[in-house]
């Protein structure tokens, strides 16, 4: 289990990560959520001992990850698949992981054999397109048979076949008991693969569940059509009803479908349509999130302001 | 196996597993036996045209390792370029992950280096005496046998030198990451700062030469104390040299271990 507790990590004095409590479970696939620059490769960092902590803490099955005495039996992570001496084969780079980690040479070959890049593994990685370096990555990753994995953005840049690979990868590493930490900015690409989801944003902890409590958090919108739209108007704004108008639809919030029927009834107002949808985790994210985002767009011009 | 060694011996395989390294050390002990060997036979053929100061001071050991000149670079490179060229691939992040633990990391690599650049200098450096001392074999030239008085502390000597410059060039590498800054700043120390130093008045210049890392070298090379400046004897040299590395060792892994990566 990965504990992190009241982590706050500034460069300068700037707060990447604030105050960021959350922990992830065995068995299951956590999505790790936030626009770009909202701290998750930050607390993935510091979760590796890779940065140090402004205060609080990460914690591997309760001990820091710089005390663990063969971590990548523990925690395997794969954070940048482009962080491999260009010029040592694959083979090679994992036999020195697992020398350092006294992992046994044949398991070596066994995770060649579970990427698929066993013809490869002679070739230096320098040579290898960002596919087979993400394989690689996830082959280091899972080379000591950790209880617990984490990937950094792994879908950024894969092909759709890749993607489903990877996919059924998590799923099946989450169902042999492992606990999965995956992170990305896209919620479209973690709605079918994570089933719990943590949400930062700004470095701050936004939103924590699984999928169906954020599900039901999600906003729903009655759509109604009607010849009738002055009398309509006239209603919504007596029943004191929040709409906007979708060209001949009116999208309602905060209210139910039933209400709008019974009142319309009840006025003898001839409805076209009446009916309800529940906004997508996707909508979801996109709402919780908008303030951070702003947050990021902002301090980039400042930056950029500063700079000339 | 205690977590040490197995951090050595994945340094070990690591340092064996990138072809710059296998090019490093065998340009390191091309260019260390060919120039030496150069130059000796040069001084074996001029040898009758030098002058009777220049014959008077004729060190046939010192001709032999000439060769050092470029083999304390390449021991500079190969130090450095150790631990640089994880930080420039940023395979670092990963070496990091599997030895979380970084004073042990760090002395397993310097471990690594020490063993590959002393067999490599061993190796390059008796060659470089051997082929050299074949070579001046003109009549009447000097020249060195391994039983004359000294030889084997000149030979000791000048492999620890090489050591001890490539584990100043892994340190170096260490506190700043990169490599054309570290190379720079082991260039400047090794080249400039004599050249520096020997533009001041005398009296300064006589009391700080001696500690200079390239007037330690040429001490720890040498036959005899006498040089144009003052230096330390050889023993006293390679002690001054020995503590070097240990307190910007100790600074860099200290450093290591707190910074940020
Ligand atoms: N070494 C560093 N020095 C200074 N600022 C940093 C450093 N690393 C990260 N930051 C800043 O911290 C913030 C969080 O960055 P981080 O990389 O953790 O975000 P992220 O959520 O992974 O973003 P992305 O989706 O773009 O990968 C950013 O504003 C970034 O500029
Ligand atoms: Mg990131």
């Amino acid at each position: 289990m990965i504990t992190v507790s009241h982590l706050t990590k500034r460069f300068g004095d700037r707060a990447a990560v604030s105050d960021l409590t959350f922990s992830v479970n065995p068995g299951v696939v956590t999505g790790f959520l936030g626009p770009n620059g909202s701290g998750k490769s930050t607390t993935m960092r510091v979760i590796l001992g890779l940065i140090r902590p402004t205060s609080g803490s990460a914690t591997i099955n309760g001990r820091p990850y710089r005390e663990l005495e063969f971590p990548m039996r523990e925690v395997g992570a794969l954070l940048d698949a482009k962080a491999v001496h260009p010029g040592r084969s694959a083979r090679h780079h994992l036999k020195s992981l697992a020398t350092a980690n006294a992992i046994s040479a044949q398991r070596v070959d066994e995770v060649l054999d579970i990427v698929g890049l066993t013809d490869v593994a002679d070739q230096r990685a320098g040579k290898f397109s960002l596919g087979m370096s993400q394989r690689l990555g996830i082959a280091a990753a899972i080379l000591g048979d950790p209880g617990i994995l984490m990937f950094d953005e792994p879908i950024n840049g894969l092909d759709p076949e890749g993607i489903r690979w990877i996919r059924e990868f998590f799923q099946s590493l989450a169902d042999e008991g492992r606990a999965v930490l995956v992170s990305s900015h896209l919620m479209s690409e973690m709605s079918l693969v994570a089933e719990r989801f943590i949400i930062i944003g700004r470095g701050q902890l936004i939103r924590e569940g699984s999928r169906d409590e954020l599900a039901k958090a999600s906003d729903q919108f009655v759509f109604v059509r009607t010849p009738h739209r002055e009398t309509f108007k006239e209603i919504a704004a007596r029943e004191n009803w929040a709409y906007r108008e979708e060209g001949e639809t009116f999208v309602l919030e905060h209210v139910f479908a039933s209400e709008v029927g019974e009142i319309a009834f009840a006025h003898q107002l001839p409805l076209h349509e009446l009916s309800t949808k529940s906004s997508s985790l996707e909508d979801l994210f996109m709402k919780l999130t908008a303030d951070s985002v702003e947050y990021v767009g902002k301090q980039r011009e400042r930056r950029k302001g500063a700079n000339r | 196996m205690s977590g040490f060694l197995r951090i050595f011996r994945a340094e070990f395989r690591k340092f064996l597993t990138v072809r710059s390294s296998i090019i490093g050390i065998t340009v390191n002990a091309a260019l260390t036996i060919g120039f030496g060997a150069l130059i000796c036979a040069v001084m074996n053929q001029q040898y009758t045209s030098l002058s009777y100061q220049e014959r008077l001071t004729f060190e046939p050991v010192i001709f032999s390792f000439a060769g050092i000149l470029f083999g304390q670079f390449a021991a500079g490179v190969i130090g450095a370029q150790f631990i640089t060229s994880e930080f420039a691939t940023g395979a670092i992040h990963t070496t990091l992950a599997a030895s979380p633990r970084r004073l042990t990391l760090f002395a397993a690599k310097a471990a690594v280096l020490k063993v590959v650049l002393l067999v490599v200098s061993a190796m390059s450096v008796i060659v470089s005496f051997v082929v050299g001392q074949a070579l001046l074999n003109g009549p009447g030239v000097p020249r060195a046998h391994f039983s004359d008085p000294g030889v084997w502390r000149q030979i000791i000597l000048t492999i620890l030198y090489l050591v001890l410059l490539g584990l100043t060039a892994l340190a170096i590498g260490f506190l700043l990451r990169q490599t054309a800054a570290t190379i720079s700043v082991f260039v400047v120390v090794l080249l400039v700062l004599p050249i520096i130093d020997v533009l001041l008045p005398s009296s300064i210049r006589d009391a700080t030469f001696k500690y200079l890392p390239s007037s330690l070298g040429r001490a720890m090379m040498s036959g005899e104390t006498a040089y144009i400046y003052p230096v330390f004897s050889p023993w006293a040299s390679a002690g001054i040299f020995v503590a070097y590395v240990v307190v910007l060792s100790a600074v860099s892994a200290y450093l290591f271990q707190r910074r940020d990566t």
